[in-house]
């Protein structure tokens, strides 16, 4: 039988995916879950709040060791949208780089892997997010075009295999992926994990990245956040999010809230709650949940502010009622 | 206009490798589609910038005729339809095209069986599509679907061979990509990456992705479908315009022989003020548009 989402996904693609069809039978991989995950939720009402102290306050919690190491920062540019929300806001980039760097940081890599334009010039100055990378001398790299390493996938909810994977991220001495809070109709939410498919090239994979979602996108997302080792930490944008038909056309919703933690299932857990989604009814934070972070309400501690205090239910995607918890 | 394309020509120089071949920014790896650009620039200008391009390329072909995108990444690529190009305006080997040829001809985007297709229509799955799932095109990778770029930079390699390399089954994977291409096209004209419509709402066409197929519609007949493009590529480039999408426009433009003048003294401007795009694949796209490159696109009548 077809799943409904994953026909759906491979006709995205112009075609079914029939390979990714049907319940795949895997062996759950060695638990490496924490007995319990930290995940902060910081009131944020716009951008032009001083996010940088803000951060600074995130941060404290987690005191992630950057002095003197290079943090790679991976926002959301999957494409642009001048009328739209898809994107790291450039203001919560800005405030990132400045966070790190008032840390110690030796270097902070802006790195992103556009999955649907390759016209990277054009998107970092519609976005405005060049003009914060010349402001403050920040090095960007275009993943589609970094050199790369072969990685061997620990594990198979898809039958990938292996992937092709950018250097800049695999060597990061912290990896911090910086996605928007938003709904997705293929996978339900996008969040730190999904954020994740922008990091695979495309000059080998292509524009889109295609390959994933006929290997199963929500399989995808967990063998790609399986495979990584570097230390990491993921913030979420979600001052303004993105509800209904996202990641791309859906509409802006003001959240007024900023998440971070360093387990990136236990945060999108959180960030699916702030939606007013059931994290437990999103398959990929349902597989991830299961070995590879915290996904049930009972394993993560809330710093900050309660996500049930600042909850507001987003538009579900098209094809998503049952999301709703 | 010669002071930007000295900038330009140097911008590609930096992004030349040791063993002769190009990187798509610099202080990468060389790569197939960079390399095989630089060469189509070497062939346009004859600087020597890119002398050992076309031998690069030539000493990467596999055995079944495809070229892999870097040394490190050795499957086949996307890339190798930019490789034909380059080499057929170089004047390479007639067999090795040949090989080239039959492989880009052999190589289709995954498409679903009549299976799931029936299935789609009978689910109502197929409405919220709206593209046919049938049409063969080009992928960007093995395991994936036909996408605009691949099989717009495929059908440009495989329309500029057939006059001089015989390569069965091109005619037909020539007419079979053009109708994808305009199956694709966007409701108000232009091309984005490949969908016109996602869950029924209209996505919008890029300039650069528009110009590229353009080029690669040289010779379709169907007036109305380019004329909404160039269209929806005028008003793109209007609102914001990148040295790539200047660069394919004017391209584009003057293959279908409208005044590209605007656009190339626009991209000149352009460089000339903001420095040369960090790209190597909009640099060789800058110095093909600025130094009558053109006619290296040119699909033969």
């Amino acid at each position: 039988v077809i799943r409904r989402r994953e026909f759906l996904a491979g006709a995205l693609a112009g075609t079914a995916a029939l390979a990714a069809c049907g319940r795949r039978q895997v062996e759950l991989p060695p638990d490496r879950r924490p007995a319990a995950s930290r995940v902060a939720v910081l009131p944020a009402a716009s951008y032009d709040a001083d996010l940088t102290d803000l951060l600074r306050r995130g941060l404290a919690f987690f005191a992630p060791e950057v002095r003197g190491r290079r943090v790679v920062l991976k926002p959301n540019y999957v494409e642009f949208d001048p009328q739209g929300a898809i994107n790291t806001h450039p203001k919560l980039v800005e405030a990132a780089v400045l966070a790190f760097l008032g840390l110690g940081a030796a270097e902070v890599v802006v790195a992103e892997g556009a999955g649907h334009r390759r016209d990277t010039e054009y998107l970092l100055g519609a976005s405005g997010l060049g003009d914060v990378l010349r402001e403050r001398r920040v090095r960007f790299v275009d993943l589609n075009l970094d050199r790369v390493a072969e990685v061997l996938l620990p594990t198979s909810f898809t039958s990938l295999g292996r992937l092709w994977l950018p250097r800049t991220v695999l060597d990061a001495d912290l990896f911090v992926s910086m996605p928007k809070l938003k709904m997705h109709h293929w996978a339900g939410v996008t969040l730190s994990m999904k954020n994740l498919f922008g990091i695979v090239p495309g000059a080998i994979y292509g524009w889109p990245k295609n390959v994933l979602h006929q290997a199963g996108i929500p399989g995808s997302i967990v063998d790609i956040n399986a495979a990584l080792a570097m230390p990491r930490l993921a913030i979420v944008d979600g001052i303004v999010g993105m509800e209904g038909n996202g990641p791309i056309q859906g509409e802006a919703r003001a959240a007024g809230v900023v998440v971070i933690g360093d387990d990136f299932a236990a945060v999108d857990a959180t960030g699916a709650r702030l939606m007013g989604a059931d994290s437990e009814r999103v398959e990929h934070l349902r597989w991830a949940g299961g070995f590879l972070g915290n996904v049930a309400e009972e394993r993560i501690v809330q710093l900050a502010e309660s996500p049930a205090r600042l909850r507001q239910d987003f538009a579900l995607p098209p094809g998503f009622a049952t999301l709703r918890a | 206009v010669s002071k930007v394309l000295a900038r330009l020509a140097e911008a590609l120089a930096e992004r030349r490798t040791p063993d002769g071949g190009f990187a798509a920014v610099a202080g990468g790896p060389a790569d197939s589609e960079s390399t095989a650009l630089a060469a189509l620039v070497e062939r346009a200008i004859g600087t020597g910038v890119a002398r050992d391009a076309a031998r690069w390329l030539v000493e990467r072909q596999r055995g079944d005729g495809a070229w892999p995108f870097t040394d490190a990444v050795p499957e086949p690529s996307w890339a190798g339809a930019w490789a034909l190009l380059a080499l057929g305006a170089a004047g390479a080997d007639p067999p090795a095209l040949a090989r080239g040829g039959a492989w880009l001809v052999a190589r289709e985007g995954v498409r679903p069986s009549r299976l799931a297709r029936a299935l789609g229509a009978l689910t109502g799955q197929r409405r919220r599509i709206e593209h046919d799932l049938s049409l063969r095109g080009w992928p960007w990778h093995a395991a994936a679907a036909s996408w605009t770029e691949p099989t717009a930079s495929a059908l440009l390699a495989l329309q500029r061979m057939a006059p001089s390399v015989a390569v069965p089954g091109a005619r037909e994977r020539i007419e079979e990509g053009r109708r994808l291409l305009r199956d694709r096209m966007c409701p108000a004209g232009g091309w984005n990456y490949g969908n016109r419509r996602v869950l029924g709402e209209a996505v919008p066409p890029y300039p650069d992705t528009t110009a590229l197929v353009l080029i690669a519609l040289q010779r379709d007949a169907d007036r109305a479908r380019l004329d909404a493009s160039f269209g929806a590529l005028e008003r793109l480039l209007e609102q914001r315009a990148s040295s790539l999408a200047l660069a394919l426009g004017a391209l584009a433009f003057e293959l279908h022989a409208r005044d590209a003048a605007p656009l190339r003294a626009r991209l000149a401007a352009r460089v000339d003020a903001a420095g040369p795009p960090a790209e190597t694949r909009a640099v060789a796209f800058a110095l093909l548009a600025l130094a009558g490159g053109a006619k290296l696109l040119e699909v033969p009548a």
